[in-house]
């Protein structure tokens, strides 16, 4: 009796359980599966796995703030869609005194903050004062250029410079110098302050590391946004490639891997433009430690580098192969490694090791290290085959080695690690920031090389205050053939290149040389 | 009523040693990995030594270890204070970003946790009253199985199936752009319904079933297990047998059955909680949900020491203060606990 008894009750459980079930998945579809309400037009969805860190200028540092920022503020010259000309943004005008220490600087008339208040000469000036004064990580593009900025009337503002600089335009059009809304605390960083400038558009919304919604500013003076937008931070790639692929963004912008944008190149519904970098991606040496304090054995490493390899196969072509530190398209760039070793020569590479008195019995040995996150999934195969070309000159023997980030950093900066992977990104775009970072001595102490060259100093120093182009290319050019290719503190790799995928029924995505998406030209079909 | 009040007392006083325990390991675990947040912040910027300084004063990285240590103890224990973020923003109190978070991780955790409960007792009693047939093997199969499952990788799984392909579910976040909903609680299906949004509440429904599945199958096997290895040995106990032999239904004999299996499960469902907020980590991180368990993950990357210890410190208050209810409970339930 127990038995039957027990099978009736069973199956009376659960048939009361299946019915529950069926009722739930019921009322679960019929919410689920309804046709929403109408809702407002839809606002174009970017999904990027980059964050923003600050919403002040006087503190942001990075790539994806800069750009959000370039989008809610606008400075006095701005950068032209597509390009790297500079023209008039909030100024209409300027003019440069003889001696290149004092910019003049005309605003239009009428400009506005976002919320109407108006914005004059003052606004500029208190704006660069308080990056000044509060010396976040960007201040020194202020503090070590500007000496005082004061604004004569309504219209007009005045910088007075410490040492001429010809690239000051360059500087201007970076966010520390846009001016922010009087809301903006005085004194203090205000990384949440979403009062924004006067750029195109204004913050709605303003959920951290979740999304951030943007609306068009309507006192805005230029050309209205077309659309609204909404930022959606994603923790990788993988989950962004799914959202994009799910349709829930319209564009997917930094940073998807190569073997997304292969494979999503391939969907009918997507779209993939290619973005000119001036990112650059490199091997440090550290010029002090042994055996790499050894010229010869720096120029070997040089020469036995397959760029093309490694591009075709880490980066599935995202890249240009770089011979010099200042990037493809910029004045002054030269191939000076490809000049002096050419293109890949493994058989120079064991003649200079021989020179080094290294040998098949007695190889060099290198420590290559790499991080594995920071830079994209690609890192591990770069250093591969880093070790591979290395490893087939037959005079060396590589052991990779890998950090995360931050402890990589630490290292890097204590000058513990003998060679390794690095990439920069312009905090503006002159060669001087891709020349003076890394050779001055008294500058380049962040990227651990130890590299120091009295007469590479004082170039530097007279190129970055000489007003004469091209004098100032010449010294640039000279600085990369006769002491960055000879020395070799560094081997350049690549130049990268970016890729954003969007949905076919969204236009007016210009790709920016600059690596900063302006949002105001987008709009769906 | 003067033994269960200092039952109450002496199981809470427990949570004190658990915090400080926790916060003691946290503290030193993060201290002795190489880096320091001021370094993951700067990376390789070009930053002057002289202002890398000043920015490692005001986070208060100069102060000798011993007064770190005490200096944001004493502020969580006095003034409530988690401290300021070291990294990106600088500055903020932690304390904002844990109350904004933690609703998020609350939910996620209620979803999963009705999720695994019910999958659990489905299979469990299903199990246990048809033991030794196919259908119990397959749940044993099932049980063993869920311990094996990799959170990213069932819940890419789900995002790919249930998201992408068959479009049923979003597959990260917790609404849609462009829906907004008041925030009362922090709990959006709570809130959506409180406005009277049926589209809020969907939408934000669609976005929690995949993490919530995904979590609840991962923790629902050890469910399975326990309910089925109780409700057999209560099935065959003598008192169920003396209630059958009394002529009591046997649909009664069952409920009485899995009332009695039930006891030891809400011990462990107090455990499950860490459990839970544990495998939070994971599947926020899978699913972009904008909750605590992702703060950590960034935080870490950042070795920003105020915001993880903060975070680890409320992880405890909460686990702590979860199991001293499920103390209470088993207490008034079972006659056999002595107060």
């Amino acid at each position: 009796m127990g038995g039957k008894s027990l099978r009736c009750i069973s199956r009376s459980l659960i048939a009361i359980l299946i019915v529950i079930v069926v009722i739930i998945a019921g009322l679960a579809a019929y919410f689920i599966l309804r046709a929403p309400a109408p809702v407002a037009p839809k606002p174009i969805v970017i999904g990027v796995t980059d964050k923003v860190t600050d919403l002040d200028p006087s503190n942001a540092y990075d790539f994806f703030t800069w750009e959000v920022l370039s989008n809610i503020m606008e400075g006095l010259v701005r950068y032209k869609p597509g390009s790297l000309d500079l023209e008039p943004a909030l100024a209409e005008s300027w003019s440069v005194s003889s001696d290149g220490m004092t910019w003049t600087f005309k605003l239009r008339e009428g400009l506005k903050f976002a919320d109407g208040t108006p914005l004059t000469a003052g606004d500029v000036v208190r704006s660069i004062n308080r990056v000044m004064a509060i010396s976040g990580d960007p201040s020194w593009l202020v503090v070590e250029f500007v000496d005082k900025v004061e604004a004569p009337d309504n219209y007009t503002v005045v910088f007075k410079l410490k040492q001429p600089t010809p690239f000051f335009l360059t500087l201007i059009a970076t966010p520390p110098y846009f001016p922010v809304h009087p809301a903006y605390a005085p004194e203090s960083i205000d990384s949440d302050q979403t009062a924004g400038g006067a750029g195109p558009y204004k913050i709605a919304r303003f959920q951290r590391d979740v999304e951030i919604v943007l609306e068009p500013n309507p006192y805005y003076y230029g050309d209205k946004p077309k659309s609204s937008i909404v930022i959606r931070f994603y923790a990788d790639a993988t989950s962004l490639r799914l959202a994009i692929e799910g349709g829930e963004v319209d564009i997917a912008w930094r940073t998807l891997r190569p073997t997304d944008i292969e494979e999503l190149s391939k969907k009918a519904d997507l779209k993939v433009i290619e973005v000119p970098g001036t990112f650059i991606r490199y091997i440090c040496i550290n010029t002090r430690m042994p055996p790499f304090d050894n010229k010869l054995v720096r120029q070997a490493l040089a020469v036995a580098i397959n760029r093309t390899e490694i591009i075709s196969i880490a980066l599935r072509g995202a890249g240009t192969p770089l011979y010099s530190l200042v990037p493809i398209g910029m004045w002054s760039h030269v191939d000076a490694f490809k000049e002096k070793y050419g293109d890949y020569n493994v058989e120079l590479a064991r003649n200079l090791l021989r020179q080094a008195g290294y040998s098949e019995e007695n190889k060099l040995a290198v420590e290559l290290w790499y991080t594995p996150t920071h830079y994209g999934d690609t890192e591990k195969d770069i250093a591969a085959l880093l070790k591979q070309q290395w490893e087939a000159v037959g005079l060396i023997e590589v052991t990779v080695k890998s950090a995360e980030w931050t402890t990589y950093v630490s290292y890097i900066r204590n000058g513990q690690l003998p060679v390794y992977l690095l990439g920069w990104y312009p905090d503006y775009l002159d060669p001087d920031n891709y020349l003076t970072p890394f050779l001055l001595s008294t500058a380049n102490s962040w990227a651990g090389t130890g590299y120091a060259n009295e007469t590479v100093d004082e170039l530097l120093k007279q190129a970055s205050s000489i007003v004469d182009q091209s004098k100032r290319e010449l010294t640039y050019i000279n600085v990369q053939r006769l002491y960055l290719a000879e020395d070799v503190p560094y081997i350049p790799i690549f130049q990268g290149k970016l890729y954003i995928v969007i949905r076919q029924d969204i236009e007016g995505v210009v790709p920016n040389p600059i690596m900063l998406m302006y949002y105001w030209p987008i709009y769906r079909k | 009523m003067a033994g269960l009040s200092r039952y109450i007392v002496i199981r809470a006083s427990l949570i004190v040693p658990t915090i400080l325990i926790l916060y003691t390991f946290v503290f030193i675990l993060l201290r002795v990995l190489p880096g320091d947040p001021i370094l993951a912040v700067v990376g390789t910027r070009y930053i002057p030594p002289a202002q890398l300084e000043e920015m490692r004063r005001m986070a208060g990285l100069d102060k000798p270890i011993l007064v770190q240590y005490f200096d944001y103890l004493l502020g969580v224990i006095l003034r409530g204070d988690f401290g300021k973020t070291l990294a990106s923003p600088v500055g903020k109190p932690v304390s904002e970003y844990l109350w904004e978070r933690l609703p998020a991780t609350i939910e996620l955790t209620i979803a999963s946790f009705i999720v695994a409960s019910l999958i659990g007792f489905i299979t469990g009693v299903g199990g246990a009253l048809r033991r030794g047939s196919r259908l119990d093997t397959l749940i044993r199969i099932y049980s063993i199985l869920t311990y094996t499952l990799f959170i990213p990788v069932l819940g890419m799984g789900l995002q790919y199936l249930l998201g992408l392909k068959l479009k049923l579910f979003y597959i990260s976040g917790r609404l849609s752009p462009g829906i907004h909903v008041p925030k009362v609680t922090g709990l959006l299906l709570l809130d959506s319904l409180l406005a009277g949004d049926l589209s809020a509440f969907t939408d934000a429904l669609r976005h929690i079933v995949l993490p919530s599945l995904t979590l609840g199958i991962v923790l629902s096997g050890a469910y399975t297990r326990l309910i089925r290895n109780n409700l057999i040995e209560v099935l065959n106990s003598d008192f169920i047998r003396a209630y059958r032999a009394r002529g009591i239904p046997d649909h009664r004999v069952t409920m009485y059955a899995i009332k009695n299996a039930f006891i030891p499960v809400v011990t462990y469902m107090g455990l499950q909680i860490a459990m839970l907020l544990g495998g939070a980590i994971l599947t926020e991180t899978t699913f972009s949900w904008p909750g605590l368990g992702r703060f950590i993950y960034e935080r870490i990357e950042y070795r920003d020491y105020s915001s993880i210890q903060g975070a680890v410190i409320l992880f405890a208050f909460i686990v702590g203060l979860m199991n001293l209810v499920v103390d209470i409970m088993y207490a008034l339930i079972d006659p056999r606990v002595k107060y």
